[in-house]
């Protein structure tokens, strides 16, 4: 018996790969780096949902995305999933606020530094949620 | 850039050129393959003069990628008389023994020329890599500018090199990299 809604996974995955997409199409390109940061962010955000929807049979619902991590973190060591690619997710939410709220301007490289580790976190995390 | 030192903007009132002995010339050359490096890669992790018998003679080490892609490995050599193409092979073949994906070799622009041959001498004997090479020119601002004359082409980096490596990258601070 299934814990968790093909459906539910398929939907986060999707969007996971349209923000991975758009990644994509603005890597390394200067004028985009503010959006660039933010679809990392979010392509992470939204992979990690499908993991957690897969895992448990729900998602992070609440705005403290950095609970999603600490119950990413507790469901590897649960199912003994070597947890190495969370560090990235984690680095990914706590940039979260800042590049999304602050005055500051992102800059291509903090943006082209956040795209790694959205890689880094999607390669991780891509195996996981296999269906 | 304009001048080394803006002298409207400062009270330092230089006089002539500043006298660069061989260890500031070195260090000024390092740092200018660092930042060549770090314009042409995707915000890498930058070690300079990395302190590791891993890396003997190499003076820039840039872990692609921020620490997860490919190494670039740099030896910076002020050329200061004709050198001959044995000599020249040796260089080249100490480069090539760096455990690296990409090998550069970076001598000054204004010396004697560094012979090459050929050309061959730089590629890997199975055609897989070739060392790169990078001139370093001082202007007359005293200002260094790197530029690309040799393409590298990428090395196989055999899998103990590649352990030693990650351990390398595992334990060593980055001199520069971006912070998130």
């Amino acid at each position: 018996m299934l814990l968790y809604h093909p459906a539910m996974v398929e939907v986060f995955v999707e969007r996971g790969n349209q923000l991975a997409d758009s990644r994509r199409l603005m890597d390394n390109d200067p004028q985009y780096a503010s959006a660039l940061a933010l679809v990392s962010i979010h392509c992470a955000i939204a992979l990690n949902d499908a993991f957690l929807s897969k895992v448990t049979g729900r998602h992070h619902r609440g705005e403290d995305h950095m609970e999603s991590v600490r119950v990413t973190r507790k469901q590897c060591s649960s199912r003994r999933i070597p947890s190495d690619g969370v560090k990235h997710l984690e680095d990914l939410v706590r940039a979260k606020t800042r590049v999304s709220y602050s005055g500051e301007r992102t800059t291509i490289e903090v943006a082209m530094r956040l795209a790694i580790a959205s890689e880094r976190f999607e390669r991780w995390v891509r195996p996981l949620i296999k269906t | 850039m304009g001048t080394a030192i803006d002298q409207d903007m400062t009270n330092v009132r230089a006089i002539g050129r500043p006298k660069i002995n061989a260890r500031l010339r070195h260090g000024r050359a390092v740092n200018a393959v660092a930042d060549f490096l770090r314009g042409h890669l995707r915000v890498p992790n930058v070690y300079l003069e990395p302190k590791s018998a891993l890396w003997k003679g190499v003076d820039v080490v840039a872990a692609d990628g921020a620490g997860s892609g490919d190494i670039h490995a740099a030896e910076v050599r002020f050329l200061s008389y004709p050198i001959s193409l044995p000599a020249a092979r040796a260089l080249i073949e100490e480069v090539k023994n760096v455990p690296a994906h990409f090998k550069y070799l970076t001598v000054n622009k204004n010396s004697v020329s560094l012979t090459l041959g050929d050309g061959s001498l730089m590629f890997s004997p199975d055609g897989i890599g070739r060392v790169g090479l990078l001139m370093i020119e001082e202007t007359q601002d005293a200002l260094l500018s790197v530029e690309l004359a040799v393409k590298p082409e990428r090395f196989r980096l055999p899998p103990t090199d590649a352990a030693r490596v990650e351990r390398f990258l595992d334990r060593a601070k980055p001199d520069m990299f971006v912070r998130i």
